[in-house]
Order: C-alpha cells, then structure tokens, then sequence
C-alpha cells in the first residue's frame, strides 16, 4: 500500500509542471497538522508521499515546491531541523526565491510559515547562503493564533475520568483516536499560548493574506468547544489573524460570514502585524478551503477597513439583495463564487 | 381564491423571505471607489462612495478580487510609510502591548463542570516565581497536587500539594524558582474528586536571562528619528533583538520600536529608534517599556533565549521635536517588491 502511494505521489511529481508560478512568483506549499500521523509516525519519503496527497485536490499541480513535515514532531525540534531546514536551503541554493516567492500553507502550515518568515534569514546567512525572497504568503484556514481543540486533545491525551464525553467524541472525530501523551507532537505547539508564542511577530514584514470558512467537516460536533464561528477545527479569531483571542464571528467589523452586509460587533478588530483578511466562505471546512470544490458563495473580508494611520478605506464591489420587504438585506457576494472554489477563486485573481 | 388562502401564502411567502430563501435580486449595486492607489509611501487616503446604474454580474468577476487586493496593497502601502523599526502602536493593538499574555482554556468535564490552569503571563523568567492557580466550576475536588516538568526531557523539576481557597473553587500556589530552569516547561496538575482522577496542563515558558536590561541612556535626535540608548549586561553572546513599545508620558501608546544587533558577552547597548511620523508631534518626555528581549535563535534545532529588565520601563528625555527632520526612510527593495506584487494582484499590472 506504501508502494503504491509513493509511486502514485512520483508519478504526481513526475506531472508537475516546471515551474508553476503565480504571477511570476514561484509557489512554496506547507501543508497542516495530519492527524493519523501521530499513528502512523511516518518518516522519509513517506512524509513527502503524504506532503504530495495533502495538496493532490488543488495547490499540488499549481507550485513549484513544497515543505512537508510529519505531525508526531515539534516545530522547533525536528520539524525544523529535518524537514524545513533541508528545504530552506535547497530553496537558497536553487535560487528559486531570487524573484520573490509565495507560500501558500493551510491550518498549521500557517504556524510553521511564520517560523519560518522569522527565522529563515539569519538561519541562511549564518549557514553562508542567501535568504529566501518571501513576497507574501497565502494561508487558508491558518492555525497561527492556536486551536483550543489542541489545549483539550494534550488534557485529554494526559488521562482523567472527568473529561466530558462529547467533548472525547468530537476529538475522536478530529483526530480520528484519542492520543496518548507519547505521541501528541505538534499539537503541543497548537496550543492557544503556545502557537500565539511562537515567531509571533517576525521583523520581516511579509504581507500575510488570510482566507477563512465557516463550514464543519463534523456536522459541527466540535463547535461547542471552539470559540465564535469555527471551520471545524480552528476558530475565527485563529483563521482571520486577529491579534486577540475572542469569540469572533467574521474576519471583518462590516461583513458577515455569509456576506451579509451588516456592523459585526463580535467581528474582528485588530490583527496580528501584516495579516490581512481577504475571502470569507459560510460554507467552506477547514478541509474544503484548499480543495477545488465550490462550498457556496464567498465573500470580501476587507470591503472597509481601518488600518494602521487610522483612515477608512473602502472598495468598489457587488452587492445583492436577498430576502423581501422589511426582511430584504444586501449581501456582498464575490461573484463567480458560486461556480468556482474558493482556492480556484485566489489562484485566478493572483496570476 | 378564498381571503383564508391568500393570507397563508402572504405568511409562508414573508417567512421565506425572512429566512432568506427569496429569489435573490436581479440587479446589482456597485459601490465604487473613486480614490487611485496610493504611492509606495504614502498612507492610504479615505475614499469616497457613489452608486452607479445597475451592472452584469460576469464583469465584476476578476474586478472584485482586484479591488479588494488594492484595498490590501493601499494597507500594505500605509504600513510601508513607516519604517520596521518604528511601528505605530494604539490601544487597539493588544498582542504589542500585551506580548506576554497567556489566554485561559477551560477543559470542559462532565456534568457541565469545568476545569482551568490560570497564569498571570506566558514567559516568567528567573528569579520570579511560578504563579498560578487551579479554578474549577461545578465541581469540588478533595485532592490537589501539582508539577513543573520540563518539556523536552518530561523531568519533574517541582511539585506540591495545591490547597484551596475560602470559596473553594480555586487552587492557587506558587513555586519558587530555580536558576536551571530554563525553556519550555509543562505545569501539569492533578486532582481527585468523587473518587475518579483528572489531569491538566498547560505550556508556558520559564527563562534564566541571557541578558538583562540595566537602564537607558540620554536620548537624542538623529536625521528623523529619536534615539534611545539601552544599557544591557549581556551574559551571552549571540543575535539581539529587542522591543520596546514607547508611550507618551501619560502612558498613551506611541510606538512600537525594534533594535536587532550581534552583542557580545559583557556590557553592550543597543539604540531604539522612533521615527518622527510615529511622536504625533510630541517632543517628550516620553515612557519606555513593555520589553522583549531575544537571543535569537541561530540555527534550526536552537531555541530562542530570552532576557529581562531591571525595571518595567523608564523614562525617555524630552527632545526638541523641532530638531527632527523630514528625511524620509529607505524601503528596502524586497519590501518595494512585496508592494509591487499587491498592486500587481489589484489590476496595477
């Protein structure tokens, strides 16, 4: 079964084209957190055969490379030293950031792309090589601002009696088994305190741009122990950079999730340095964000904003109106969104 | 049709409607931006709104998107105005005015109870001693007891039995530290209640200081900036990077400012920059503090190290803000570039 992954993920490699970039721009892919590889504790070439499936629904054939790393590892341990710092420098040395690149990473692809933004710079230059051009990332569903359904997991991990039964299901669900305290990797450094901790703002000022969804791949078993509006997983206050932890309903104080145009007082406010919200999706799972199925119509997170000298701004868009007499409201709708995914949607509008 | 039919149709017709499920409008309303985006530098400017005659939807596809990456670019443009080392900082901006906040999550137990390791910050450092308390809702545990363990190897560097308050609904302590700590620890705590077991923990991060901030020397001006001498005593040598965030003196948030330098072991300084744009024409004097000090990490595998001050702040000289210049700072090409790619994205191409 191993051998047929690996021949199936060579022969996706052996398909990619030679370069794939957007806009000019070449594309670097760090996927997320992979539950059954705290199981599996997967090694190798495994690792990049499960990279290579992590992206196979949309981003695979469209970048140049990727950074794979196993999920039963610490990101500053041997995430950093056996997956990423092997890529960083193979990036260096094949010049393929000379012209700027972007990352596009999901979930806690996100975390690890701002250790990275942080770190990668004086790591090269120590190391005698050129550090990377990152001229932006692209994060979907990021995990950056933690999962609060990884504080629980590491609780429920370390034993009890006590702990609550849905809550055990709706990790069952996520992780797909309870892990033991030997084998919770990463989800360490998901934690709401400890992923807020790390790298958490890198001199470098990469713009971050933010796409998040509302969905749930669990029938929304695990919403109850998520704050605000969640895509299954991570929470909004996590997914549309927010500088705070919160129970947030929208990335933005004028639009709603579905597109609803309306003031969102339990929207978010303040963001992480150089996070910038971009598409919202009601209806999009953390999973769905990065596939090319359409989940629904998507919305602009930033159509008004204030930003750091405190003016407004605001962009020209469409809006529809939905519902009848006193019940009628406008709705801003990214149109084509209700053909195209959403990940379908960033790849035109960037290239 | 009976008057009886045709009021249920008009109730189940306005029910659709408020639920959403009316067609949806056949015309659109476009707002449209009037404002060009801005120059590299400049900050972004207000724009204004008018509405135009209804459009086809197909020509706003790629339109749309674009204008929301110039609505991005314009933001990333108005950052760009002000030099890294010396960002605006307001209230609003709670993760650079509270970088050592530590956010509570509760463990939810059976039968609505609930469980929660409660800490004053994240990141202690030495000599201070590890504060926190156990807080439980909806249940009553007889036995508390508690442990520091280090992460990496899981040894238990401290322990004790945790005693409960006057309410009975929290368990504080604290441990007195220990010059070996240092790096990532788990507080792990257990407790027993109607004869079953539960456990708890929480990361955190404890620190012995690489460095330690002794004082600020007399500010000064240079080109368009005030700058900030700090005294440190350096125990080990490595990559520095501090920040600072720099308040009025009535403590209203100013700046956030950042120095990064090569220091060696021994006494060293490093010179904080506030670039004019950033004082709101105020000459001082002015109060520094807030500080996080990093040994950054030099190669993957190595862990950042942290130092501390002597003091929460200090006060910063008054200036004369007439002394400062209008010279602008320099962008760096990669930043150009970024910038370059948003306006691209936003249909500048």
């Amino acid at each position: 079964m191993k051998l047929l992954k690996m021949a199936a993920a060579g022969l996706v490699l052996l398909s990619l084209p030679l370069s794939a970039a957007l806009n000019g721009h070449p594309v670097v892919l760090i996927h997320g957190f992979q539950p059954a590889n705290l199981a599996d504790q997967p090694t190798g070439a495994e690792v990049s055969s499960n990279g290579a499936d992590y992206w196979a629904g949309f981003w695979l054939s469209r970048a140049d490379e990727r950074i794979d790393w196993p999920s039963q590892e610490r990101i500053t341990g041997k995430i950093a030293t056996d997956y990423v710092w092997p890529q960083l420098q193979q990036l260096s040395r094949a010049g393929t950031c000379n012209n700027g690149c972007i990352f596009v990473s999901h979930s806690t692809g996100d975390l690890v792309t701002r250790y990275i933004i942080d770190n990668q710079a004086l790591w090269l230059k120590n190391a005698g090589l050129q550090p990377l051009n990152i001229i932006a990332s692209f994060d979907f569903a990021g995990a950056g601002g933690g999962v609060e359904l990884a504080d629980l997991a590491v609780n429920v991990a370390g034993g009890g009696s006590w702990t609550d039964a849905a809550l055990r299901a709706a990790l069952s669900l996520w992780l797909g088994q309870i892990p033991s305290p030997s084998n919770i990797g990463v989800l360490n450094d998901l934690r709401v305190n400890t992923a807020r901790q790390l790298a958490s703002f890198p001199t470098s000022r990469v713009p971050r741009l933010r796409f998040a969804g509302a969905g749930s791949d669990f029938l929304n078993a695990t919403g109850p122990f998520l704050p605000g509006t969640d895509d299954g997983v991570v929470a909004s206050h996590s997914t549309c950079g927010s500088s705070t932890v919160g129970s947030f309903d929208s990335c933005s104080a004028n639009v709603a999730f579905d597109g609803k145009l309306a003031s969102q007082s339990t929207g978010v406010k303040g963001f992480m340095p150089y996070h910038y919200p971009m598409l919202m999706g009601n209806s999009y799972s953390h999973s769905g964000l990065i596939e090319d199925s359409r989940d629904g119509e998507v919305t602009a997170a930033n159509a008004r904003a204030t930003y750091l000298n405190a003016e407004a701004l605001q962009f020209q868009t469409y809006q529809q109106s939905r519902g009848w007499w006193v019940f009628a409201s406008n709705y801003l709708l990214v149109t084509g969104s209700d053909r195209q995914s959403m990940s379908s949607l960033v790849s035109q509008a960037a290239d | 049709m009976p008057k009886k039919v045709v009021f249920i149709l008009l109730l189940v017709l306005m029910a659709l409607a408020a639920f959403g499920f009316w067609p949806e409008a056949e015309t659109a309303v476009v707002v449209q931006d009037t404002t060009a985006p801005q120059a590299a530098t400049a900050p972004a400017s207000t724009s204004a709104a008018q509405t135009t005659a209804p459009v086809q939807m197909d020509q706003y596809q790629q339109q749309e998107l674009q204008q929301s990456f110039s609505l991005l670019s314009q933001a990333y443009a108005a950052e760009l105005s002000y030099p890294s080392y010396s960002r605006p900082l307001t209230s609003a901006d709670h993760q650079l005015l509270n970088p050592n906040h530590f956010d509570t999550v509760a463990l939810p137990l059976e039968g609505g109870a609930s469980a929660s390791l409660v800490l004053p910050k994240y990141r202690f450092s030495y000599p201070e001693p590890l504060v926190f308390k156990l807080v439980m809702a909806g249940l009553s545990p007889q036995h508390v007891k508690a442990e520091l363990r280090e992460q990496r190897s899981g040894k238990v560097l401290a322990q004790a039995d945790l005693t409960a308050g006057a309410e009975g609904t929290e368990w504080a302590h604290q441990f007195a530290a220990s010059e070996n700590w240092d790096g990532a620890m788990e507080l792990v705590v257990l407790f027993e209640a109607e004869g079953k077991t539960q456990q708890l923990q929480t990361g955190l991060d404890y620190s012995y200081p690489v460095a330690t901030i002794t004082g600020i020397g007399s500010s000064s001006s240079r080109g368009a900036d005030l700058v900030i001498p700090v005294d440190l005593e350096v125990k080990k040598a490595g990559m520095y990077r501090l920040r600072a965030n720099l308040f009025t003196e009535n403590k209203q948030p100013l700046a956030v400012l950042t120095a990064e330098e090569q220091l060696t072991e021994g006494s060293a300084k490093l010179e904080l920059r506030a670039f004019k744009q950033v004082l709101q024409q105020q000459g001082g004097p002015y109060w520094l503090g807030t500080f996080v000090l990093e040994l950054r990490s030099a190669m993957p595998g190595e862990p950042n190290r942290y130092g501390n001050s002597k003091e929460p702040g200090f006060v910063v000289d008054a200036i004369n803000f007439g002394q400062l210049s209008d010279e602008p700072f320099e962008v760096s090409d990669e930043e150009k570039q970024r910038l370059q790619f948003l306006q691209q994205l936003a249909g500048g191409r």
